[in-house]
């Protein structure tokens, strides 16, 4: 089976030559891996690795602003980034949220950096969609979320008491966020056909302890919302992946409700997210896609605790297949390579005791 | 319990700064003793705390909460120093060299405030030196370290050694996403909690054994 077919036939619950793998990873560790395997083009590793990769379909903004260095800058929705370095990684930190001080909802007409849909560099994802078809791998894009990226516009700590104190506010904020992102999302469906298949939806509900927010306040602000992308997205035959982290348990029926297909990366370690309970509360409504765990046993256990971690996910959140293995978001910098291997190779030796 | 008190401690609890600066103001104003005032306020916060421990609160209310007491203690916080009402404890707060998130560590912050410590916050990317020469300057009761990213975890460990040297001793609590009470024991913490409010559990008794 082609990738494509293996990531389609879980998704649709039909039989498998073998259960598939995907793999998350910045940059540093793509680096590493191209070096274990002795390949430096990207889709050529994944494919000699025999990872399923889900290909990212991500449009670069095309309008940028002046005055950009390689550290500092500005992302799509105007706020200002600096690129920071941590150890052996890199990352991308937000300043200052250009909202942050506004008090009248007024004023968010005013707000200059507004992206413009039409102004991404669409030619160049469909490149990348038709090299990933080349490769018989599944695409996926845009990445598109509601409170992300009102935190990030706004300062987190500003949108999250806006959620008590500024619902107005708040709504009126997430009802441009929505619509630009619509705009976005109608233009990869009308440009890239069916070259596109997964639509990345995201907003992360849970802390490593516990919900970020109320049930009735997701329900009011954000659970709407995810409906109109998600039946968008059916409207035109693309699933929905989802993705949440942290102990999301309690939004879990929302977003089934709301039409989600697949749920990623289910952060196991968090309370309410164990891998049998939510097999079995939920597992036949919706695919589970990532699960194997990147804060303690990819970066720091040994190849057996990988090995163990792979296996148990498998036996759990694949119980009754819809079940997509992958490292539980990016694997970061200094993962040792061996680890990562393992993970891919549990996986593909795996033989369901129900085969 | 006098009114304006009553209405400052369901202020605080419902995350509302003007009905709080309001009653504080008129509790003030009346007259009140200043240690009946940060008693209401505190009595709040500590609801505000037990209802986020329980989950039937989450984030946003505890950070409304928390501006509303920073809207009442600006008021109060020179008539306390007038009087010469101290926080009986204090500590010095920062997240570990390499990392720049504070959002844990403020909300850690906040309800430590909000139990009437004294905090001292270095910050992010705070060094092992840092730390060293605050606690130098404010002899805290106790040094706490967060931490978000996995691969700032090694700078916390070294950070937990340095400190380990300074006499006389200062207790270290540690927190932070991918921290776990065997990582806190292996790198010689003196206390983890997972949550800003067992935080400040944490912290109370360790001041109080060390009484």
């Amino acid at each position: 089976m082609t990738p494509h077919e293996r990531i389609f036939n879980t998704i649709n619950r039909e039989p498998v030559d073998r259960v598939p793998i995907d793999i998350w990873h910045t940059a540093e560790v793509l680096d590493s891996l191209k070096q274990y395997a002795g390949e430096d083009d990207t889709l050529e590793l994944y494919r000699k690795l025999g990872i399923d990769k889900i290909v990212w379909l991500l449009p670069d903004y095309q309008d940028k602003r002046p005055g950009a260095t390689e550290d500092e800058g500005h992302d799509t929705w105007g706020v200002p980034t600096r690129r920071i370095h941590s150890g052996q990684a890199t990352y991308h930190e937000f300043g200052k949220g250009p909202l942050s001080d506004y008090e009248e909802i007024e004023e968010l007409d005013e707000y200059a950096y507004w992206p413009d849909p039409d102004k991404f560099d669409y030619a160049a994802v469909k490149k990348s969609a038709e090299r990933a078809r080349q490769f018989n791998f599944p695409t996926l894009g845009p990445w598109m979320s509601h409170f992300e990226i009102y935190c990030h516009m706004r300062g987190m700590e500003n949108a999250l008491m806006d959620v008590i104190a500024e619902p107005e506010f708040l709504d009126a904020a997430l009802d441009r966020i929505e619509n630009i992102q619509t705009a976005i999302l109608e233009r990869y469906i009308k440009e890239f056909g069916d070259q596109l298949d997964i639509v990345f939806l995201a907003d992360d509900m849970g802390t490593q302890e516990s919900q970020l927010m109320s049930i009735p306040a997701y329900e009011r602000h954000l659970k709407p919302r995810l409906k109109r992308w998600c039946d968008l997205s059916h409207a035109h035959g693309k699933k929905v992946l989802f993705h949440t982290d942290g102990a999301a348990r309690n939004f879990v029926p929302h977003l089934i409700e709301a039409g989600i297909d697949i749920l990623n990366p289910i952060q196991h370690v968090c309370p309410g997210m164990e891998c049998d309970a939510l097999n079995e509360d939920f597992g036949g409504q919706v695919v589970f896609h990532g699960g194997i765990e990147n804060q303690k046993v990819l970066p720091f256990g040994t190849v057996d605790d990988v090995r163990k971690e792979t296996l148990a996910c498998l036996e759990t959140l694949g119980a009754n297949g819809g079940y997509i293995p992958c490292s539980c978001h990016n694997i970061q910098a200094g993962n040792p390579v061996e680890n990562i291997i393992a993970m891919i190779d549990t996986v593909k030796e795996y033989e369901p005791a129900n085969a | 319990m006098n009114e304006s008190l009553n209405q400052l401690t369901t202020a605080i609890k419902a995350g509302k700064r003007k009905d709080a600066r309001a009653a504080t103001a008129a509790a003030l104003e009346a007259g009140l003793p200043p240690q009946s005032v940060l008693d209401a306020l505190t009595e709040g916060m500590n609801d505000v705390g037990v209802r986020f421990k329980a989950n039937t609160i989450f984030v946003p209310e505890v950070l409304v909460a928390a501006r509303a007491m920073q809207k009442s203690m600006d008021l109060l916080e020179p008539v306390l120093i007038a009087s010469g009402i101290e926080p009986e404890f204090s500590i010095v707060i920062g997240t570990v060299e390499g990392d720049l998130h504070d959002i844990g560590k403020n909300l850690v912050m906040m309800m430590l405030k909000g139990a009437n410590f004294k905090v001292i916050d270095l910050g992010v990317n705070v060094s092992a030196e840092a730390f060293a020469n605050a606690v130098a300057e404010h002899k805290p009761d106790l040094v706490a370290l967060s931490a978000l990213l996995t691969t700032t975890m090694p700078a916390m460990e070294s950070i937990v050694c340095d400190l380990s040297r300074i006499e006389p001793p200062i207790k270290i609590i540690v927190g932070g996403a991918p921290i776990t009470p065997d990582f806190a024991d292996q790198i010689g913490a003196d206390g983890y909690s997972a949550d800003a409010a067992s935080a400040v559990e944490l912290a109370q008794k360790l001041c109080a054994n060390a009484q």
